[in-house]
């Protein structure tokens, strides 16, 4: 196991949307997680509103430390749309006609 | 070339495949995993984690009540947090007719024994659901026994607790091709991999004919891309897994709400949220549920159901090839009774008779039947996939 040099601290907050820390992030890898992806998928980190986008590159940081690999030999994880959060009623206020399919349409349809 | 040997080998690591392989190791068998990406990287980890028991076909409402009692005590068994809990299941009714629809289902279900199902009044309804908008439905049928649980904490808890008994799980793995001996199998290629073994089965969803062609098999399944999206952590808003004729929503245990549409109509393979559908499910929940308007989705995914001809799995032997197990066609229904058929399809490979007959998901029923979707037996005349 690779020692992080810089923060001894384990119970430092690394996901700050889903209060999720180096100790368990850092229990996730050493239980196989070995992508930016299955961290989250373990531990919640990078679920929240903010999209990984503080906590990926300490994640990755993290998984390379103990894989004893560069940084960027670990991916990121796959960007999930929408890039950015939206509310509800925005993403379901458009005008493409073509996407419309109606509360009346469908049950038309049946 | 690694050459490796064991009683059962698993295609698929998704929570059939892992379930039947902790089933088969309790009972000492030597079981390879081989997973073509990492476990739950596929339907298993994508669902929306619905654990229903109303609406099933009459065949398959056993295994499913049966299921629901080993979900009770999944949590002790395998040393995880499933989330799961009994939170209830609506079904809204839209009219009249889909309301006669939901009296004539609740009556088989209850004749064949689950009797934790009723039809209610839209006042009813709204007493469950609070948050459901006025005039929305004409009532719509409740199932307490129903509830939903964390899919990807209840994938990987069974393929720690097989890999905890011996199963060995090899991942980012593709298997190539089924070897055959004869009309035997006798085990797997996956690269420079090479397992021989006694039974083989495949358990991997969408992309079974991928095994299944090149041995002159077709099983008759049709992807279905599926997609949902997940919004921030909100406060208790709908309780119950609520599903209407167009759109449904769960709320995690965590809080973040799941919402899907229930009629995509898109037969093909994907793992991405196509975005026009996006923008119809958010606009399609929030005339039901009128609270959600302002919740932030934070990312919508997509994956595919394997669509059986008849919305029934496919389970057991395949006539023809002497030691082949096959596990295909959930049409949607798997995660909820994966628990059960992990148990059947463990007894089933190694004591060569299961608990429960798998007869009624026999390969064979399409060659001597023209086994399709029963529009009787659903609430809303299939609402998935009924132009396939």
């Amino acid at each position: 196991m690779h020692e992080n040099n810089t923060d001894n601290n384990n119970d430092v907050i690394i996901c700050r949307c889903e209060e999720i820390s180096k100790e368990e992030i850092i229990n996730a890898i050493r239980n196989g997680a070995d992508t930016v992806t299955l961290v989250k998928k373990y531990t919640r980190a990078g679920m929240g509103l903010c999209k990984g986008k503080t906590c990926s590159i300490v994640i990755q940081r993290l998984i390379a430390e103990y894989s004893g690999k560069r940084p960027d030999q670990i991916p990121f994880d796959i960007e999930r749309e929408p890039f950015r959060p939206v509310k509800i009623s925005v993403m379901g206020n458009y005008e493409d006609e073509n996407a419309l399919v109606d509360h009346e349409i469908c049950l038309k349809r049946k | 070339m690694i050459e490796k040997k064991a009683d059962v080998v698993i295609v698929g690591g998704g929570i059939i495949g892992c379930s039947t392989a902790y089933g088969l190791a309790k009972m000492g068998k030597k079981v390879i995993v081989i997973e073509r990406d990492y476990v739950a990287s596929q339907g298993s980890g994508r669902n929306a984690g619905g654990v229903r028991v109303q609406g099933r076909l009459p065949a398959e409402l056993p295994i499913v009540m049966e299921a629901v009692e080993i979900w009770k005590t999944l949590d002790k068994e395998l040393g995880i947090n499933s989330e799961y809990r009994q939170t209830g299941n609506v079904f809204l009714a839209s009219s009249d007719k889909e309301k006669e629809l939901h009296e004539k289902m609740a009556k088989r279900l209850q004749e064949q024994g689950l009797k934790d199902v009723r039809v209610l009044s839209e006042q009813e309804v709204r007493k469950v659901i609070p948050a459901l908008k006025q005039g929305m439905c004409k009532g719509g049928s409740y199932c307490s026994i129903d509830g939903m649980a964390n899919p990807l904490n209840t994938t990987f808890g069974y393929a720690n607790a097989a890999a905890a008994l011996g199963v060995e799980i090899i991942e980012h793995k593709k298997v190539d091709s089924i070897d055959l001996a004869n009309t035997r199998v006798d085990g797997v290629t996956a690269g420079d991999l090479k397992v021989k073994c006694d039974t083989l089965m495949i358990a991997i969803g969408s992309w079974s004919n991928d095994l299944m062609e090149p041995i002159g098999i077709k099983m008759p399944i049709t992807p279905c891309r599926n997609q949902i999206f997940v919004t921030e952590v909100l406060p208790p808003i709908v309780e119950p897994f609520l599903l209407t004729p167009i759109v449904y929503c769960n709320q995690t245990y965590n809080g973040n709400m799941f919402v899907g549409n229930v009629d995509p109509d898109d037969y093909c393979l994907g793992n991405s949220a196509n975005p026009n559908e996006t923008k119809r499910t958010a606009r399609n929940i929030i005339r039901y549920i009128p609270a959600l308007a302002e919740a932030n989705i934070i990312r919508a995914w997509g994956g595919p159901l394997d669509l059986s001809a008849d919305d029934m799995p496919i389970l057991g032997d395949v006539p023809g090839t002497e030691g082949l197990v096959m596990a295909c066609g959930f049409s949607g229904h798997g995660f909820a009774s994966a628990p059960y058929i992990g148990k059947l399809l463990s007894e089933h490979i190694s004591l060569g008779k299961p608990s429960y007959s798998l007869h009624a998901f026999r390969y064979k029923r399409f060659q001597e039947t023209n086994a399709k979707v029963d529009e009787n037996v659903y609430a809303y005349g299939q609402a998935i996939g009924k132009n396939r």
